[in-house]
């Protein structure tokens, strides 16, 4: 199966997708699921967003994410919940 | 009653600057979310009419996920807010459909504020208010961030799509304004043609992307990439540790170097050189030697040391902290710190954005116990809470503690602080183990670096001279005329002698000690200040410092406490601050009495 990407004009197979907790600092990816909440829509981590992973905080921190122009820290056990197909 | 309206919008997008704009008052504003955190009232001119503009908490959408947020949403949907948990784990949401909005509460007109520069964070909330079928006008507002980032908005796609008027700005140095306010003038006029009735968008996320490809475009940025390079290096752990602990380093010697400045070339030599004198000997000219004269004039004088407490001893100290935190605080950098240190801050039951409260408690507890709104459940707000009462001095009693301390010993003074991070710690280990509450799950959005603006520090600085004037400075002489009076008649030397065996037998400190646990109950630094004409030793000048630190915070903490949480919650504090101030104090003086 694959994945249209609109707006990178880009088709992308969907294979091992991970949580966005295993997306590694500097590696992209789209968002394929994501808990139903209402904070992460509106800070623009939805079905379809290409996240970009900008690195890990130490000891247990949020995982620091670049959707678009936007800057988003998360909690560890909110990242480990949002499935990622990496690109 | 005046018509009332709305001044709302997404978190961090300037609602604060546009209505400091419009009424020509002066509310806090910063670059971070929850700045705002209760609604702030002003009244402007519109035409001939008098009208009352709200300046409402930033909120995503009518989902309140904090404290401050349920503000907002309560603000627009009336009491329909009010019966949600307090507790916000289950979000407390109102679905925009389904609310008829009670008359009383009906703004009207909501002046929404978009960020140009983070334009799509907005449009949710912006339909969901279009739906309430309240009159609305936006505000474009940060157009200069927008184009510094290659931003290029169609404002007329975007005016005809949500069939509202779409007004750029830049509130920060005021382009825009005067469009804005003869667009909200139109909306008074009842005689206003309404635009033809178009049907409304929806508010779902697939119309809120659809609206942006329509009207949004990015152009290739001019190069910022140097400030995305400092951005990667203040946000990663390596090497934004360090730089954090640089950072912080470079604040507090800001702090103390700036203040002992003010104090010593500025402050000091214009009140013992030119303003007290003349008063004292214009006193004893006129009062003849004995009580009354003492009460003006002598040890407590309130002509001598009621003005040189306030003003030459706490107010360099609060003009620094404030230069400096506002510098911080405008630059961005707050939220950067807290993600830094979120993973260390979860072990003590907190998110990393509770350095901000803990932060602004360095300069008074008050705003700081405000600020804790922000926080996104109760357990953070009151563990936060504790913690301020507890062992963040406030910027009076920093003062007070460098004179006390400084000039007799720098490692006296480095200890204080470091021994009141670790109780922190400690009373934050055991508050996250005792206080229930549910696991942390922080979102955070960090906003851009900005580079802060001179003339926007300097008019805060002001503001905060004056309140420091009303509410810190004029106290403070009260205080310390009622400790001439209670000097003078011989009271103070009684209640010396009644608490005598805590104070010298316990402390081990001079009987005189004791003015200053009475005292310490009005303001926070007189728990202090009246150490400094007693012959100490140093451990005795680290016991009176200590117990100082963790004494009763002050009488406007505790009411400020009373009044967010519960009186119970306050008296909890009362007596947590002086069973431990007395408990810590006495088992140091012991412990230092083995190594000196």
């Amino acid at each position: 199966m694959a994945l249209k990407v609109e707006n990178l004009n880009i088709e992308v197979e969907l294979n091992n997708q991970v949580s966005l907790l295993e997306l590694a600092a500097g590696n992209s990816g789209i968002v394929l699921g994501v808990p139903d909440n209402i904070m992460l829509s509106t800070l623009g981590i939805r079905k379809g967003k290409v996240l970009h992973c900008r690195g890990h905080q130490l000891f247990g921190g949020p995982v620091v994410v670049k959707t678009g122009d936007r800057q988003i820290a998360l909690h560890r056990r909110v990242a480990e919940k949002i499935t990622i197909q990496p690109i | 009653m005046n018509k009332t309206i709305l001044l709302m919008g997404a978190p961090n997008v300037g609602k604060s600057a546009i209505f400091n704009r419009l009424t020509g008052l002066n509310v806090r504003v910063a670059n971070y979310t929850g700045t705002t955190v209760d609604y702030a009232g002003g009244a402007m001119k519109l035409g001939a009419e008098m009208i009352d503009l709200i300046d409402v908490p930033g909120t995503y959408s009518l989902c309140a996920t904090c404290e401050a947020e349920r503000v907002a949403v309560e603000m627009i949907c009336g009491r329909s807010g009010s019966d949600c948990p307090r507790t916000t784990s289950s979000a407390c949401c109102i679905d925009s459909t389904g609310v008829a909005l009670e008359p009383d509460h009906k703004p009207c007109l909501i002046v929404y504020v978009l960020d140009a520069g983070n334009f799509e964070a907005g449009l949710y909330l912006l339909l969901q208010l279009l739906e309430l079928e309240v009159p609305l006008l936006v505000a474009l507002n940060r157009g200069d961030l927008a184009q510094e980032k290659g931003y290029l908005i169609d404002i007329e796609a975007l005016s005809d799509q949500l069939n509202v008027p779409v007004i750029p700005t830049i509130a920060v140095n005021g382009e825009g304004i005067d469009q804005l306010q003869e667009q909200m003038l139109a909306y008074l006029n009842p005689e206003r043609e309404n635009p033809p009735e178009k049907p409304g968008i929806k508010a779902t996320w697939e119309n809120v992307e659809a609206l942006v490809n329509r009207v949004f475009y990015k152009i290739q940025p001019p190069v910022s990439s140097k400030k995305d390079r400092w951005d990667q290096m203040l946000t990663r752990p390596w090497p934004g540790l360090l730089l954090a602990v640089l950072i912080l380093a470079a604040i507090f010697a800001g702090i103390v170097g700036i203040g002992m400045g003010l104090r010593q070339f500025l402050l000091l030599p214009l009140f013992r050189g030119l303003i007290i004198p003349p008063l004292v000997m214009l006193v004893s000219e006129l009062l003849p030697p004995g009580i009354i004269q003492n009460i003006f004039i002598g040890e407590y004088g309130f002509l001598v040391k009621g003005l040189e407490w306030p003003f030459t001893l706490v107010l360099p100290y609060v003009l620094s902290f404030y230069a400096v935190l506002n510098l911080v605080e405008d630059s961005g950098y707050m939220p950067r710190l807290a993600i830094l240190l979120d993973g260390l801050f979860n072990r003590v039951g907190l998110a990393g954005s509770g350095i901000i409260p803990l932060t602004l408690g360095y300069g008074c507890g008050i705003p700081a116990i405000m600020a804790s709104r922000s926080l996104s459940s109760r357990k953070e707000r009151l563990i936060v809470t504790i913690l301020i009462c507890l062992a963040v001095p406030c910027i009076s009693q920093t003062g007070a503690f460098i004179s006390l301390l400084a000039a007799r010993s720098a490692a006296v003074m480095v200890s204080v602080f470091l021994f009141s991070w670790l109780v922190m710690i400690v009373a934050g280990l055991i508050l996250n183990r005792i206080i229930k509450g549910d696991q942390l799950e922080s979102m955070v959005e960090i906003p851009d670096l900005l580079l802060p603006r001179l003339d926007g520090i300097m008019k805060k600085l002001y503001l905060r001279l004056k309140l420091y004037i009303t509410d810190g400075a004029l106290p403070m002489i009260g205080a310390v005329a009622v400790a001439a009076v209670l000097y003078e008649t011989g009271i103070m030397a009684a209640w010396g002698r009644a608490i005598s065996p805590l104070v010298t037998g316990w402390l081990r400190l001079p009987e005189e000690a004791a003015a200053p646990l009475v005292l310490g109950i009005l303001r926070r630094e007189l728990a202090v200040l009246p150490l400094l004409d007693l012959e100490l030793t140093t451990l005795q000048l680290f016991t009176g410092a200590i117990v100082g630190l963790f004494y009763v915070p002050c009488i406007a903490i505790i009411a400020t406490v009373a009044r967010e949480f519960k009186p119970l919650f306050a008296l909890f504090i009362f007596l947590l601050t002086t069973g431990l101030a007395f408990l810590v104090g006495g088992l140091l003086t012991r412990l230092g009495a083995l190594f000196i």
